[in-house]
Parts: structure tokens; C-alpha cells; sequence
């Protein structure tokens, strides 16, 4: 199948639920990069269109490549699960395995480093007695924490997020947000299904609607925050970046914020942050064509100073991403809900939808 | 495949002993099923000319009766597990082989129905008293229809795996699938106890294809039936 570069590329997408058409007809491209949220009512549609690109259903008709596997041809959608990162409504835990036989189990299983266990729960907070309790006997939000570090573990080159806040505090929910941006900046393709609006379009570059199992319009008013914000910047709950916290910032090698700017420093960035498929005839200010701009998503929010620099197109890049986790020492933010800080957000990103 | 197929193994072998199902509620279900198969048939009950009581003569099936109804519980739980919180979805995601998924899961049962047999057979045996013959032929018939009731029962199982009613379902399918290895487990271990040994013979090697047959199957078409569940 032809696919031209998108991470995920879905034409009239139908996927069937028993005989129910959970997606019916569905169109969507994202670009290496791109933090879609995915916004809908229960029951539009989200999580099949999460499970399709992980490569959990087949595609009944219409055409879909995500990284470059085709969704209707079953042994390309057994390699497509093998490289996607699902954190699904379900947390894949064994109730009667404590925390570290299960992430070791899943780790095994996944062919992951062993040796990448112990740093990936002492990130999320899950180190201490902690990781000897049984899955059965933990909090939701504590499961929820464990399975996000069996699909870290997984190095995916694109995380399919249901809910990631669902469950957490807010010091996991600023952990997931800050995860999210740095997948991202090593070239990771985050897709999240949220109905934490407020966060989940604070890290995303684009807003795509699902109804009725198609992406809609959305209408201005429905658009992404920043661009709902554009006109009149509101003070909004940044959460901490990871690239704040002196033991990622100390970092060597690469900055792992990379491909985020602080939107109210950068206003040139977020003039040009056409995050949706554009109308074919629209003109943009720098004089790019629509489609280089679907490819090249700007970052619209974030926390730090970083110029921007787009995705590598390595892909070395989510593994380079997982050593620098492993290297960094837990951010204050995983533990201490004071650690967050205010930023004004002044974006207009137009933030169209995808027709 | 191996690799995989231990990893699978130790899971559920680690499960288990940590829930202790097999030891606290399957096995006194399967020692239950003796006790009623022994009041229902009073080892008094002689037909008029035999030299042997009708439960002496009808223990070997009873004890495989009760092992098949224990290991369905067993396979059940099995998959029980799977089930639960999407992890046989994890289980796709994972760069692991569906052969090893059903080698790992048919092993950790097998072991658990082998346990099984062997407190269930101490106690018919203490129960219903036949002298052994062939001690051989037993051991034998008990290997290898362990491992058939093990395969067809973890495949079965997976077929109805991501089935609501899978509970329910699961024996229907299997129970009857199972027959041809209950009756030779039966004239097998008929034989090993009263002889002559050869009479068991064709039925370990029936037993043993169905083995095969079911092995052969369960890796191939397990990973379409994950995807399917």
C-alpha cells in the first residue's frame, strides 16, 4: 500500500465492533510528531480508532498504514502491535502478581532491557515497598501508573493513550503530560483520547473530533484551547516540565525538549500552528503549503524556552528517549503537587479540524 | 517459541501458587466427585456371578471422570486470567509467539492436572482398592493423557476465551471433544490394573495421536485465535 510518510494515514476507515461499525468511514493523517487529541462523546468512536491503530482490529473497509503497516493485512498488524504503546482502558495487570512480577513478566514478554525496570518505576512512583504489592491490592491510580510503565518499557514509536489521566492525581497526571512531551521530542507520535479537555489540548498540537465513528468539523468554538485562548490569554496550570527539574536538565546530550517552545515567548511559532488538515486553499503566513504544514506540526505549548526543533526522523530516536528517562532521576513533579508553575498562554492556533 | 513457552509456564505457575486454586478448591472438588461416585455405587454392589464389585470394576473411569471434571475447572482458570483486564490483548502486543502462549499454558495445566491425578488416584485407589498390575502402563496412560487433556482443553479454552459465556461454554465444546481420550484413558488404565497390559496398547497410541493432533493444531492456530478472542 502507498503511504506518503504519515505515521498514521486512515481513508474511510470502517471498523466493526461484533457487527456495529465503530468507525465508520473514518479519515485521519498525523505527521511524525503530532500529539492528536482525540475529543467525542462516549461511544463516538475513540477507543476503536485507538485499538485500530495499535493493530487490535482489522480494518474492514477503507485503507489505513500506521508506521508504515497495513491495517488490513493481518501479519502487518502483528509487527504494528509489537512496535505500538497502548495504555487502554485496561490496565493489563495480573491481580495476584505484585507490581515488579508484572512489569518484569510484561518486560520478558515485550523483549525488553531488564535492566530498564527498576528506573522506570522509581519514575512514575512506584519504588519502596510499593512494587512488592499485589496488583489486586493497589489504588487505580497506582495500576494506572504500573501499566504506563509497562508501555514505557515497551520503547513505542507511537503511544496510543485512552485516558491517561483517568485515575491519576495530579502529580501522575503532570507526570503523564511531561512523558508525553518528551516522547515527543525524540520523535514519538503520542494519539490520546481524553475527557480532561483542559490538559489533554494543553500538550496537544491538534484536536481531532470523533462522532458517529468520523471525524467531524469542529466549529471555533469547539476548537483546541490554545486557539479558544488566542484572543484573550488566560492564566492556565502548566504542568511542571520535566526539563525544568534540575535532574533532567542536567542531562547530557541532547535536550530532551525539543520540539517545544513557550508559546507567549514565540509568537511567530504559534501564528504558523495550523495543527489540522487546512483547507486546501488556505494561505499561510510563511509562505508553506498546507500539506508541509500537516507534516511539520509546530509545538503550541509548552514550558520552556527551547527553540524548536522537529522530530528526528531517526529511529533511533524512542530508544535515545528511553535511555535519557533512565538516566534522569525522578522529577520532583512525580511526587510534590507544589512543583507546578503558572504560564500565560497566548496561542491562536487555528487548530481546524480535519474535514 | 521455548523461551516464550516459559515464560508462559512460570506465570502461571507463579499465579497459582500464589492463589493456591488448584490445591484449595479444585482438588477437594475432584475428591468430592470420588466420595459421591463411591456412595452412589456401594462397593458392596456385586453383579450376580462377578468376581469383582461394580465399583472395583468401574473405578478406572470414575477416577478419569473425576480428573476431567477437575482439570475443566483447571483450564477454565486458566484462561480465566487472560481474560481479565485486556490481557490477552497485551498478550498481541507482545513480541511474543502465540506457539509458545499455548506450549506455556498447556504445560502449566498439564502440571496442575498431573497433581491432580496423582492425589486423585491415591485416594480411588485408597477408596476402591483395585490391585495394580502394571505399574508401567499407568504411569504411561496418566503422561500421556495428561498432555491430551492439557492441549484440547487449553485450545477449547482459547476458542471461547474472549466469549462472555465462556464458563459455561468451554466444557460444551470440550467435554464431548475429550471423549475418545477418556474411553482409552479408561481401557488403558483397565488394563494396567487387571491386564493383560497389551490390552492398553492401542488405546496409549490412539491417546497419543490426539496428543499430537492437538499440539500440532494449538500452535498453529493460536495466534488467530488470540486475534479472534
Amino acid at each position: 500500500m502507498v503511504h506518503s510518510g504519515h505515521i498514521i494515514e486512515l481513508s474511510d476507515a470502517v471498523a466493526l465492533l461484533g457487527d456495529f461499525p465503530a468507525l465508520a468511514g473514518l479519515d485521519l493523517e498525523v505527521a511524525k510528531g503530532e500529539v492528536i487529541c482525540v475529543e467525542g462523546p462516549n461511544g463516538a468512536g475513540k477507543s476503536t480508532l485507538l485499538r485500530l491503530c495499535a493493530g487490535l482490529l482489522p480494518l474492514h473497509t477503507g485503507s489505513g498504514v500506521v508506521l508504515g503497516k497495513d491495517l488490513a493485512n493481518r501479519d502487518e498488524r502483528r509487527e504494528l502491535r509489537r512496535q505500538a504503546g497502548l495504555l487502554a482502558h485496561e490496565t493489563f495487570l495480573y491481580d495476584e502478581l505484585s507490581i515488579i512480577d508484572n512489569i518484569t513478566f510484561w518486560a520478558k514478554a515485550n523483549r525488553s532491557d531488564l535492566s530498564t525496570i527498576e528506573p522506570v518505576l522509581d519514575r512514575l512512583g512506584l519504588d519502596g515497598r510499593l512494587r512488592t504489592v499485589k496488583a489486586r491490592d493497589l489504588s487505580a491510580g497506582q495500576r494506572r501508573r504500573t501499566s504506563l510503565a509497562i508501555m514505557i518499557s515497551r520503547r513505542p514509536h507511537i503511544w496510543l493513550l485512552d485516558e491517561p489521566h483517568a485515575a491519576l492525581d495530579q502529580a501522575g497526571k503532570d507526570a503523564v503530560d511531561s512523558l508525553i512531551k518528551q516522547a515527543v521530542g525524540f520523535g514519538a507520535t503520542v494519539l490520546l483520547a481524553s475527557h480532561d479537555r483542559r490538559r489533554a489540548r494543553a500538550v496537544a498540537t491538534r484536536v481531532v473530533n470523533v462522532s458517529g465513528g468520523r471525524i467531524l468539523q469542529t466549529p471555533a468554538s469547539e476548537q483546541s484551547e490554545s486557539s479558544v485562548e488566542a484572543t484573550e490569554p488566560v492564566a492556565v496550570e502548566e504542568p511542571p516540565s520535566l526539563a525544568s527539574t534540575p535532574a533532567v536538565s542536567a542531562l547530557p546530550g541532547r535536550p530532551i525538549t525539543k520540539g517545544f517552545v513557550n508559546s507567549s515567548t514565540t509568537s511567530e511559532t504559534t501564528d504558523n500552528s495550523a495543527t489540522s488538515s487546512p483547507s486546501p486553499d488556505a494561505a499561510t503566513e510563511d509562505g508553506s503549503s498546507p500539506d508541509e504544514q500537516t507534516k511539520e506540526p509546530k509545538r503550541v505549548i509548552g514550558a520552556t524556552n527551547e527553540p524548536v526543533e522537529e522530530p528526528t526522523d531517526s529511529d533511533d530516536s524512542v530508544d535515545d528517549l528511553f535511555a535519557d528517562l533512565l538516566a534522569a532521576e525522578r522529577p520532583p513533579s512525580l511526587l510534590d503537587d507544589g512543583a507546578t508553575k503558572t504560564t500565560s498562554i497566548s496561542d491562536d492556533d487555528p487548530a481546524k479540524e480535519t474535514p | 517459541m521455548i523461551r516464550d513457552a516459559v515464560l508462559i509456564a512460570k506465570k502461571d505457575l507463579r499465579i497459582e501458587f500464589s492463589t493456591r486454586v488448584t490445591l484449595a478448591q479444585i482438588l477437594p472438588f475432584g475428591i468430592l466427585n470420588l466420595l459421591l461416585y463411591g456412595f452412589a455405587l456401594s462397593p458392596d454392589l456385586k453383579v450376580v456371578g462377578a468376581e469383582r464389585s461394580v465399583l472395583e470394576q468401574v473405578a478406572p473411569g470414575l477416577f478419569w471422570l473425576a480428573v476431567l471434571f477437575a482439570a475443566i475447572m483447571a483450564l477454565g482458570r486458566s484462561f480465566a486470567i487472560e481474560a481479565a483486564d485486556g490481557k490477552l490483548d497485551a498478550l498481541q502486543m507482545a513480541g511474543i509467539d502465540p506457539a509458545g502462549v499455548f506450549l506455556g499454558k498447556t504445560a502449566a495445566v498439564a502440571l496442575q492436572i498431573f497433581l491432580l491425578e496423582v492425589v486423585l488416584g491415591l485416594a480411588a485407589w485408597v477408596m476402591f482398592g483395585p490391585p495394580l498390575g502394571s505399574a508401567m502402563l499407568l504411569v504411561t496412560t496418566v503422561l500421556i493423557t495428561t498432555a491430551a487433556i492439557a492441549a484440547a482443553g487449553t485450545l477449547y479454552a482459547a476458542v471461547t476465551a474472549g466469549s462472555r459465556v465462556r464458563d459455561t461454554l468451554a466444557p460444551l465444546l470440550v467435554l464431548p471433544v475429550l471423549t475418545p481420550v477418556l474411553l482409552g484413558a479408561t481401557l488403558a488404565t483397565d488394563a494396567a490394573f487387571f491386564g493383560p497390559t497389551s490390552d492398553g496398547t492401542p488405546w496409549l497410541l490412539l491417546i497419543a495421536v490426539f496428543t499430537l493432533l492437538f499440539v500440532g493444531v494449538g500452535m498453529m492456530a493460536f495466534g488467530s485465535l488470540l486475534e479472534e478472542s
